[in-house]
């Protein structure tokens, strides 16, 4: 009777299929075992190791996710990722590339479609929470250093203002997405990304920094508004064909299911966000924005060739 | 641009709300959507006027343009070599991020940065197909000793035994270049340039990629006699003044010859084994292994084996040249001077040109606290006759006196 009910329940077949087929590669699997164990790192790509891995899993971001809510937002979806990586890349000539590479490739083609935001949702993942590592020790909020903060001041007349924009831009988009301090050509800029849209430059052609459904104002005819002897060209000078240069600087997840778990909204949906937002705010490491912003301007930084 | 950021601060629902409204003129096609155009343009800057005049402090959110981002000046004010560095600090610093990549074989790693002796695994070896013999018929039963087994009809090359084969090999090399010799890398296959090339660079040595010319050594002054001869101190830097002698010194030779492909180059190999200079080869299990001093039993016809082959002897001879550098810098000379070499004299002192190239001449045997120049390297050269030069019937005559001379013969008679 026992056996009787184990097998009802599915003990036996889950027993069964979670012996793991060791050198099959996951394509393989999937067809053999029919739904294969998310988390069997055997892939090319596996889920990277942030610094205070331990005491995140068992505390969470102190005062900006739980343990649980920091599981949800990274262990389990960068878990998803990387096994859907897996199996978009394996077996093909890409297989080895970078997720950065890979994104800036994938942008411009439309076939790579998934793999693009696959390899972005991964990036802008481990970047967001890159930019929020390391406070877990410190109690008070870290602020940008001087070079930083005399940018910020030159674009944005003060930080109180950058945090106001700041929060009101993430606050204001619908949806899942990304808003990035970047900065550009030395001044530093506030740039919102639907979905996986991606603030590098090579991959501008999924920037998507619009919603679509709400800003569509440019012409749908375009015939004629490129080249050298259209109306739009004329005098202006000849840019550098592709995306702006642009150096992230931080980040803000605004993905739905980050903040859900802990930030359950109380008078309304735009509350438990605008919490979340104010509760990163403090999270972050103006150390890294800062060394970030430093070296995307040092021009002749002596930097050491690693191919000779 | 104006409109979009300004109502993204304020909501777009009040936007939306009365942005399109019907048209209401009947007059022909070309006049309504002309007028119709006109409507549009006075809804659009009513609205805008509304909105402007509703908003008190509405600045613009500082976003990315990208027409005015990238303006002519700041895309050329920099130039490209910096906007390469920058590129390339971004990307140490953000390339790597999304996911790790597991450890897995990248071709151009084995050329730019090939593996030093102290990297050599059996797993390194394996990977590279080191282990892969020929066909069971065609081995060269001399090679039993360096076979583990057959599988699948062809002879396994034993892995620990090419591990330390190599790795004596590459202890040769180093000590070579580290008492200054000639070390010439030759790898003659079609794929192998790359390889050798880089293994010579690295040990500042000499590579050969294109087809050995027989007698080049036993035949030496006449293939090779032509070719430009420089003397170099103990730091590697060129001394001036010697050309008259090297103009009449026989042709120089390898110290140590290494051989990626020995089937395919058993002149060179005869060659050397005939005028006592040892040779490292990659021995097959169908190559005869009594062609080499040193033989290191692998695959010679995987082009990644070879690669890693020729990396660790490679890095084996950078060691030594280091060693041999580092040691010079402390005034400790690890090899002995070339053999009858004299400085440079001034003209007036010609006259004291005897006496005095005795006493160079001594100086020179003594090694340690004498002059430290040798000729890069010669460490067999002949023995010198003293002629001084009138003219070019004399210079003539003096060279065949030198060329055939029988010194320069390297094989003994034996009768």
């Amino acid at each position: 009777m026992i056996i009787r009910t184990l097998c009802r329940r599915g003990f036996f077949q889950e027993a069964v299929a979670t012996t793991p087929a060791k050198r099959i590669a996951p394509q393989f699997s999937r067809q053999i075992h029919g739904t294969p164990r998310l988390n069997e790192q055997v892939g090319i790509h596996r889920v990277p190791k942030l610094n205070e891995h331990e005491s995140l899993v068992q505390n969470g971001v102190p005062g900006l996710l739980s343990a649980q809510g920091y599981k949800t937002a990274w262990s389990d979806y960068m878990e998803y990722l990387t096994y859907e990586m897996n199996v978009a890349v394996s077996g093909k000539e890409y297989q080895h590339q970078t997720p950065e590479k890979l994104l800036i490739e994938c942008a411009r083609d439309p076939q790579r479609a998934y793999l693009f935001n696959l390899a972005s949702m991964a990036w802008n993942n481990h970047f967001f929470f890159k930019g929020i590592s390391g406070v877990n020790a410190k109690p008070k909020p870290s602020q940008p250093s001087s070079d930083l903060l005399q940018l910020i001041n030159h674009d944005f007349s003060s930080m109180d203002t950058l945090r106001e924009d700041f929060l009101a831009t993430a606050e204001a988009m619908f949806g899942p997405g990304f808003v990035w301090l970047v900065q550009v050509n030395n001044h530093i800029r506030i740039l919102p990304t639907y979905n996986a849209g991606s603030p590098l430059a090579g991959a501008h052609y999924r920037r998507q920094s619009v919603d679509m459904n709400t800003q569509n104002t440019s012409p749908v005819n375009s015939a004629g508004s490129f080249g050298d002897s259209s109306e739009v060209q004329k005098g202006k000078p000849k840019a550098p064909f592709g995306g702006v240069d642009v150096t992230p600087l931080l980040c803000v997840n605004t993905w739905e299911h980050v903040w859900t778990t802990d930030y359950v909204p109380q008078y309304g949906f735009l509350h438990g966000k605008r919490a979340y937002l104010e509760k990163w705010w403090d999270k972050i490491n103006w150390d890294v924005a800062g060394h970030l912003a430093k070296v995307s301007k040092s021009a002749n930084g002596a930097q050491k060739n690693r191919f000779v | 641009m104006i409109i979009r950021s300004v109502v993204w601060r304020q909501g777009r629902r009040a936007v939306a709300q009365k942005f399109w409204q019907p048209l209401r003129t009947f007059s022909s096609a070309v006049d309504s959507i002309d007028s119709s155009a006109q409507n549009s343009l006075k809804q659009l800057h009513s609205l805008e006027a509304q909105i402007n005049a509703a908003a008190p402090t509405a600045t613009p959110v500082a976003s990315i343009d990208p027409e005015t981002a990238t303006t002519a000046q700041s895309a050329v004010s920099e130039s490209l070599a910096d906007q390469y560095h920058r590129f390339k600090a971004r990307e140490s610093e953000l390339g790597d991020l999304g996911t790790e990549i597991s450890p897995h074989y990248q071709p151009n790693t084995l050329l730019n940065n090939p593996p030093s002796p102290a990297d050599v695994t059996l797993e390194l070896l394996l990977a590279s197909e080191a282990h892969q013999g020929h066909a069971t018929s065609l081995w060269n039963p001399a090679n039993a000793r360096y076979i583990h087994g057959i599988r699948q009809g062809i002879h396994i090359i034993s892995l620990e035994t090419t591990a330390a084969h190599l790795r004596r090999a590459a202890k040769v090399v180093q000590e070579v270049s580290r008492r200054g010799g000639i070390v010439l890398f030759v790898g003659t296959r079609p794929g192998q340039e790359r390889a050798v090339v880089k293994a010579a660079e690295l040990s500042k040595g000499y590579h050969l990629f294109e087809r050995w010319i027989p007698g080049s050594i036993t035949n030496g002054q006449q293939i090779l006699g032509r070719c430009k001869t420089k003397v170099v101190n103990e730091k590697d830097e060129e001394v001036q003044g010697f050309e008259e002698q090297l103009f009449d010194r026989a042709a120089l030779r390898p110290d140590l010859v290494v051989c990626l492909n020995p089937l395919e180059n058993y002149v060179l190999l005869h060659e050397c084994a005939l005028n006592n200079i040892p040779t490292i080869g990659v021995i097959d299990t169908n190559a005869d292994p009594t062609w080499v001093t040193y033989p290191i039993p692998a695959n010679d016809d995987s082009l990644r084996c070879i690669q890693v082959i020729a990396g660790v002897l490679g890095r084996a001879g950078e060691q030594g040249s280091k060693q041999r550098l580092a040691a010079a810098e402390k005034g400790v000379i690890t090899f002995p001077p070339a053999r009858n070499l004299r400085l440079p004299e001034e003209p007036e002192a010609e006259a004291e040109a005897p006496k005095r190239e005795s006493e160079a001449l001594g100086r020179l045997l003594d090694g340690a606290e004498a002059i430290s120049s040798h000729i890069k390297p010669e460490l067999f050269s002949t023995s010198k006759s003293d002629h001084s030069l009138h003219n070019a019937d004399d210079l003539g005559d003096m060279l065949d006196e030198t060329n055939n001379h029988e010194t320069n013969r390297r094989i003994k008679q034996v009768v």
